[in-house]
Parts: C-alpha cells; structure tokens; sequence
C-alpha cells in the first residue's frame, strides 16, 4: 500500500500540530505537578491543601458546575424534544442565537442585564414589587449570574440532542404509541434511555465546557470578585501562572481537576452504556 | 389539536426568551449616552440615535481592531475546515487498529483543559519568537483547529455508506479527488457547523490575545471590548453598541449556515 503511505501526509498537519500545542504542552504542565527543584515530590498536594485561594477557587467551581451542567444539559434535552418537529425553524434558530455571542460581547451585554443599578432584570424584579437582586455585589448572587448567562449558551448541547433524537428510529416510537404508551410513557421507555448516552457524553464535556466559559465574563467583568466569590479554576489559573508566577501550583491545581472530571466522564459514560 | 397549539405556544415563548437578551441589548445601545439611566423599560428607547455606533468608533480604534479579527478568522477558519476534514478523511479511509487510537487521541486531546495549555504555548511561542504577532492567534488552525472539529467530520463520514469511497477508490480516484469530489459534498452539515464554530472560536478568542498580543496594534476585537470596558465601564450605550458590532459579522454566518446543521438531514 504504497499510495496509502502517501496519505499520511494529510493526516500530519492534525495530529502533529495537536501534538505540539496541546500534548506536549499539557504533559509538561502536569510533568511539572511532581518537580521541585530538580527531584521528583509531592510537596504541591501539600500546598494546595493549605491555600485558601485555592481552596475557594474550586468551591466557587463546584457550586457552579452543579447548578451550571445540569441547567445547561436537562435544558439542552428539554428544548430539543420540544423544537423537535421540523416546523420550528425560527425558534431553534432563536434557542441557538446566544451561543453566537461572542464571549466578550456576552460579558458586556451580561454587565448591563444584571446591573442592580439600572439592570433591566432587576428593573422588571421591581416593577413586580419584588425585591431587586444585588447582583455582582452579593458572592451567592455573583455567582448565580454566572450560571444563568452560561445558561443562555446551550446551543452546542441542544443541537447535539436534536441530532441524537433525530437517530431515534420512527418505528420505535410508533410500536409504543400503539401499545397506549402516552407521551410520558414514550420519553421515559425510549426516549430517555437511548439518549443516555448522548447526555453522558455532553455532562462530561460540559464539565470543562461551561468552567472554561467563566473565563472571559470573570476576567472583564468582576475579576474574581466580590470577595473572590467568582474567581472560578481558569481564572485562578491564569493568575497563579501570569500573575503570581507559580508554575507548580497551577500544575497541581489542573491535576486535581482534570482527573476529577475525566473520573466523573468515565463514570457516567460507564453507567450510560450498562443502563442503555 | 390542544396538544399541538400549546407545544406551539410553548416553543414560542422559549423562542422569545432565548432573544430577548439580544434584542434588548441591541434596543440600549441604540439610546442617547450620557443620560441619567432609564429608571424603568419603558424609558429605556425614549430617545434613540445610532450615535453610538459612531463614537465608539472614535474613543478606540476599533476600525484597526475589526480588521485584525477579520484577518485572523480569513486565514483561521478555511484552515481549520481543510486541516479537520482531511484528517478525518484519512481516519475513515485508514484501517483498525490505527484508526481506534486516532479517534482516541482526538478524544482525549479534545478534553484537555484550554487553561492546561496556556502556561507552556506562551513558552513555545516565545521560543520561537510568535510573541506578539498574528500568526500566533492563527496558530492552532494550522492543527485543524480543534480534535473536535476532526471528530464532527468522523462521525459524519461514519453515517454514509463506506462502499461509496471504495467505489471512488476503484474509479482510480486520488486521496485528494475522494475527498474533494465524493466525500466533502456528502457532509455539507459538517462543513456547515466547523465552519461556524471556527469562526466563533476565532473571532471571540479573548485569552490568547490577552497573553500573546502586546502591540495595540495588533489588538483583536474581544482586547477592544475590554479597552471600552476599562475607559467608561459605566457609559452603557456605548459598551453595547461595541458589542453589538462584534455580534453581527457571527450572527450573519450563522444565519447562512444554519439551515444545514440546524434545520437539515441532520435533525430532520
């Protein structure tokens, strides 16, 4: 296979281009997690147990990813089945419009909605003679915002689900309908469990997905704050590597991390596949 | 006939709600600035001009840094959709066990944490001196862009039938003419979706211009935003108005491309 040995060379840009500066980069990076001063340790483990920024970067990561992925997800799963039938051009279009948004742009829109000031939300709170939210002044209410505007850019997640719905064959559907199966009956025997995998598959994906997506919003418009109630792991992150120069640190904070998720991936996938 | 009209109601409020933020931030940015804020929605368009959109332009210079993202994503994004999609040809036309560590390897790399990178591509690129051009927001193009662009391609090619590309091999047809000829008209969804997304990706890039990119100008249109966010965080309009020029070029787009991965064979 001559012509074959060839082809290889389509293949290269790809993979050696993600080697370089994703790979390698990556591997240095946790490479860096045991080095200290020449010999291999553990001493970081120690220093991140003892940090306190560090210890409330990843509580302020774990209260949103638990109120962020399922939003994101279960709402994701919710609008594809209902915006299911092909008439809904416009509104699918319209569910999708935010995810458009670039991050910065989002950030900013974000910054004036949730203005307690003069916000619009806090502005329609009021004129239903409720009380006004003191958003990106109260910590718990900072870090709410966040959730609800990553909770406006589930496009990549709801066009997933629709493609995953529409791989669902007619027949399935039609057999149940025939057996009195009403339409809960249908989304719990069917629909439900042949998407498992697809919602595993996202949950795990949406775990690095939806942190990394802090970033922008919490660099330009609260920098961590109130009380470093938004400092989630990429800014902490950024300011460990740019700002504290602390290589090591970082190293030791993105291990924690990304085993955590790749261990809860593995999970749900797992129990995807069993149930499915 | 119930049933039908409340979904229907339904997918409409969910619809209107998904554009409000857009809508009315578009209404806002077209409000006379340096007013006493709108103290309640009503108020918010009493007087409106698109004076904004002019003097946005005058406090930064956002025409240099429009051009710049323009240039960028014009090298980024037929990069990416080449670099993706002809990696995946070769994964679809290679064979086990080969292919299964590839699709592995683009799994995993799609996983890596962006902020897990930042620290050594700043060194590699300082190296080799990339520091503070353009061509380091263009670099990861030249990689396809993203594994998961590469894994969109897979998975689309992995739903034709394989015997069409042995027929295409048979017909004595190249590496190159299978894809361009067979293969790329198959997955006009794939190609749809890479393509908004690398734009989007490109185009909203806020970090690597943060870390790479020192000269103003040089600065892309996310380093504008924020420049506009630090000069007069409190002038509203006027911070909407720039927004909403960043919206429009990835708004367009999507509205072309849509129809093939949102509305097409994909979803049907």
């Amino acid at each position: 296979m001559s012509k074959n040995n060839s082809n290889v060379l389509f293949l290269l840009p790809w993979l050696l281009g993600t080697t370089l500066l994703i790979v390698v980069p990556a591997l240095s990076m946790f490479g860096l997690a045991f080095w200290d001063d020449g010999r291999l340790s553990a001493a970081v483990f120690q220093r991140l147990l003892t940090s306190d920024l560090v210890g409330i970067s990843f509580y302020n990561s774990l209260f949103f990813l638990v109120l962020a992925v399922p939003v994101r997800t279960l709402g994701a799963l919710f609008l594809a089945l209902l915006l299911r039938p092909k008439t809904h051009r416009v509104a699918r279009a319209a569910v999708f419009a935010p995810s458009i948004i670039p991050p910065p742009a989002w950030a900013l829109i974000g910054l004036w909605l949730f203005n307690p000031l003069y916000g619009p939300i806090n502005m329609v709170l009021t004129g239903l003679g409720l009380p006004g939210i003191n958003w990106l002044v109260d910590a718990n209410a900072t870090r709410l915002m966040f959730v609800i505007l990553a909770g406006f850019q589930l496009g990549e997640g709801f066009i997933v689900l629709l493609i995953g719905r529409a791989l669902i064959p007619d027949y399935l559907m039609d057999a149940a309908q025939l057996d009195g199966a009403g339409w809960f009956g249908r989304f719990w025997y069917i629909t439900l469990p042949l998407m498992l995998p697809w919602l595993a598959l996202l949950t795990g994906r949406d775990l690095l997905v939806s942190l990394q997506g802090t970033f922008t919003p919490s660099f330009m418009i609260t920098y961590g704050g109130p009380y470093y109630s938004t400092t989630f792991l990429p800014l902490l992150i950024y300011e460990l590597a740019f700002d504290f120069r602390d290589p090591a640190l970082v190293a030791g904070v993105l291990l924690v991390f990304f085993s955590a998720v790749a261990g809860v991936s593995l999970w749900l996938w797992q129990r995807a596949i069993e149930s499915g | 006939m119930a049933k039908v009209s409340v979904r229907r109601a339904l997918a409409a409020v969910v619809g209107a709600i998904f554009l409000l933020p857009l809508v009315m931030g578009g209404l806002a940015s077209l409000s006379l600035a340096g007013q006493a804020a709108p103290q309640n929605l009503g108020a918010l368009l009493r007087e409106w001009s698109w004076q904004n959109y002019a003097e946005v332009f005058q406090m930064i210079p956002l025409g240099q840094h429009l051009w710049n993202s323009l240039l960028v994503v014009i090298v980024s994004v037929p990069f990416s959709v080449l670099v993706a999609s002809l990696a995946a040809f070769f994964l679809i036309r290679s064979n086990q066990p080969w292919r299964r560590w590839l699709v592995a390897f683009a799994i995993v790399t799609m996983l890596v944490p962006p902020s897990a990178v930042w620290l050594f591509r700043f060194q590699l690129l300082s190296r080799v001196g990339l520091v503070d051009t353009r061509l380091a927001l263009m670099l990861s193009a030249f990689a396809g862009g993203s594994s998961l662009f590469v894994l969109i391609y897979f998975w689309a090619w992995r739903q034709a039938p394989a015997d069409l590309f042995d027929a295409a091999d048979i017909d004595g047809a190249s590496f190159l003419q299978a894809w361009w000829q067979v293969a790329l008209p198959l997955v006009r969804p794939a190609t749809a979706a890479v393509t908004l997304l690398a734009f989007m990706f490109f185009w909203g890039n806020f970090i690597e211009p943060v870390l790479f990119i020192y000269d103003p100008n040089k600065y892309t249109l996310p380093i504008g935003l924020q420049l506009l966010n630090q000069l007069d965080a409190s002038n509203r309009p006027l911070l909407l108005a720039g927004a909403m020029i960043a919206i429009v070029p990835p708004m367009l787009l999507f509205l072309i491309t849509q129809r093939w991965f949102l509305q097409g064979e994909w979803t049907r």
